[in-house]
């Protein structure tokens, strides 16, 4: 359009400085017609060859070779590093006897991932953070290398989120993403007293099942399993585990075609955990969910049945399941509720000390822009043998 | 003088139709415009379904059935021609999408979202040379040194096609420098 543009203005200028043509007579009129006609087509012709030219690039046919810009290696420099931050801001109160209100900065996470090649990245992640006694730490709480050579086989070998269920996968360290202020219970971080091994070092394995329409997933995970002779030891296995036998996590998930934001899923975990004094157990951790996200809706069900069988004694289950609804209103407004339950046993030598924990969750997440959302939400907890506690959190989450 | 301005006009408007002669005969009937699927000419792809294409463009397929692996082109955000693809193909707003794919990397399922390219040229340039490539543009917008493919059978000159977006205005022509 610039260069059409250009020869019309070339030509109405043209006309407009030869005042002395438009008095002249017809003949001069027909010679100064033929003149433009003539240099429009010259013009033309110039367009058209400088069109072509830059369409039709000179390189080699197309299926040559695969170029830098399809590995992802922009300028032939060698791997890009993209960072991503994730961070919250929060002012929690709760009506819990010797507690305050207190602001509260929460997590710093640095999100990193890099193209080694075709096949090869790399996704790593740093969060700082502090802790109740206002020190802050800083924990590598992913570093994982994926060789990736097919949509149905992805190697991950590293620290991973530990695929059981489906929120620690989804949502983890970045607060942003989650609708709610918080994780539920069942999730909440092994440093945080969650119940589960929401971290792995080891081996992840996933891809699709060729299954057509069904859209099946495998996940396989082997790793170091959770610490659990000292209740004081990191609870991830990071450099040394205490024991020969390995964790091990499979997992199957369904992603019809036809139910777009759909997944339902089913996955298994078992440790051998090794508490001191208290001989050997075999956990078995089971989970299934089904959640749909779509239309502005958000739709999450998971139910656990947590299963501990020490050497001596029976085995002792603990149910848990959380249900969570949202829905988005004007693309900026998501009110939402959860309700979640966890109750184990007293005689269960893993989580009888946790008990009983359940109780709704009522909230409104507001995006203030497009990564910037306000949230606040009220909690209420019941547990076994004391008052219930009644919680309120507001939250700044974001991500830059 | 008036004569020959008159006659000069002529010649203006007939250079500019001239030039921008492609669109009007590409587009459909109701002032919509067939949006082409686009892969690179290798690519032995011919036809996608809806679902088999938002999965390209989601992540959730990686490779091309010949092991190539997918790379999504697409506008900048705010471009007419990619909110038309998120809602029909995607089944997404512009947020939903820059959240999925930020979500995509943070899971580990996708390293990076698509490449985005201002123009139409720049699409053309970027499926030529890249086998695995796929993107969209008008049908006006399309040369021979790119595939079109089909979309649940049917070509973007059939009736019933769906990925069709509004016309643009007869002698205008695309802020796309295409």
């Amino acid at each position: 359009m610039p260069v059409t543009a250009r020869i019309a203005l070339a030509i109405a200028l043209a006309i407009v400085l030869r005042p002395a043509a438009a008095q002249a007579q017809a003949a001069d009129d027909r010679q100064l017609i033929q003149d433009l006609l003539a240099r429009v087509q010259t013009l033309e012709a110039e367009v058209k060859a400088l069109k072509d030219a830059q369409v039709r690039p000179a390189e080699a046919p197309p299926a040559a070779s695969t170029t830098p810009t399809e590995m992802g290696l922009g300028g032939g420099a060698g791997p890009t590093l993209e960072i991503h931050g994730f961070a919250d801001l929060d002012y929690l109160h709760t009506d819990q006897a010797l507690t305050h209100g207190s602001f509260t900065l929460g997590q710093l996470d640095l999100f990193m991932n890099s193209t080694l090649s075709d096949n090869t990245s790399v996704v790593g992640e740093l969060v700082t953070e502090a802790d109740d006694e206002n020190v802050f730490h800083v924990d590598l709480e992913r570093l994982m290398l994926q060789f990736k050579p097919s949509d149905f086989l992805n190697i991950g070998v590293g620290r991973y989120h530990t695929a059981i269920g489906y929120y620690n996968t989804a949502y983890h360290h970045g607060t942003w993403f989650q609708t709610a202020t918080g994780r539920p219970f069942l999730f909440q971080f092994e440093d945080d007293d969650g119940p589960l091994p929401v971290h792995g070092v080891g081996v992840t394995v996933n891809g699709r099942i060729p299954s057509g329409r069904l859209g099946l997933r495998y996940v396989a995970e082997v790793s170091n399993g959770r610490a659990s002779r000292s209740p004081l030891a990191e609870p991830v296995q990071n450099v040394v585990d205490e024991n020969n036998g390995k964790a091990f996590n499979v997992a199957l998930l369904a992603q019809p075609d036809a139910l777009s934001g759909f997944q339902a899923g089913l996955s298994m975990y078992r440790d051998r955990l090794e508490p001191g004094g208290l001989g050997r157990i075999q956990q078995t951790l089971l989970a299934a969910h089904v959640v749909y996200h779509g239309h502005g809706l958000e739709l999450l069900n998971e139910g656990f049945a947590l299963r501990n069988a020490p050497a001596l004694g029976g085995p002792v289950t603990t149910p848990a399941f959380y249900s969570q609804v949202g829905k988005q209103f004007a693309q900026k407004a998501t009110p939402y509720f959860r309700y979640q339950y966890f109750n184990a046993p007293q005689r269960d030598l893993i989580f009888g000390g946790i008990g009983l924990r359940k109780g709704p969750s009522l909230g409104l997440r507001y995006d203030l822009e497009p990564f910037a959302a306000l949230k606040v939400q009220y909690d209420r907890t019941l547990q076994r043998d004391t008052v219930p506690i009644n919680g309120f959190a507001t939250q700044l989450a974001f991500t830059f | 003088m008036r004569r020959i301005a008159g006659f000069g006009s002529t010649i203006v408007l007939a250079t500019i139709l001239g030039l921008s002669g492609q669109a009007p005969a590409a587009a459909q009937a109701g002032g919509q415009e067939a949006l082409a699927i686009v892969v690179n000419r290798a690519n032995p792809i011919n036809d996608l379904s809806i679902s088999d294409l938002r999965k390209a463009f989601l992540g959730g397929q990686q490779r091309w059935a010949n092991g190539r692996k997918i790379t999504v082109v697409m506008r900048p955000a705010g471009d007419g021609d990619r909110a038309v693809v998120l809602r029909l193909v995607c089944r997404m707003t512009e947020a939903e999408f820059q959240k999925y794919v930020l979500q995509a990397a943070f899971t580990g399922e996708a390293t990076g979202g698509p490449r985005v390219l201002d123009t139409a040229l720049g699409v053309r340039r970027f499926v030529f040379n890249v086998p695995g490539a796929i993107g969209y543009m008008r049908l006006s917008e399309v040369d021979d040194t790119i595939k079109v493919i089909h979309v649940d059978g049917l070509g973007p000159t059939d009736p019933g096609y769906r990925l069709t977006v509004a016309a643009r205005p007869p002698g205008t022509v695309s802020a796309s420098g295409s």
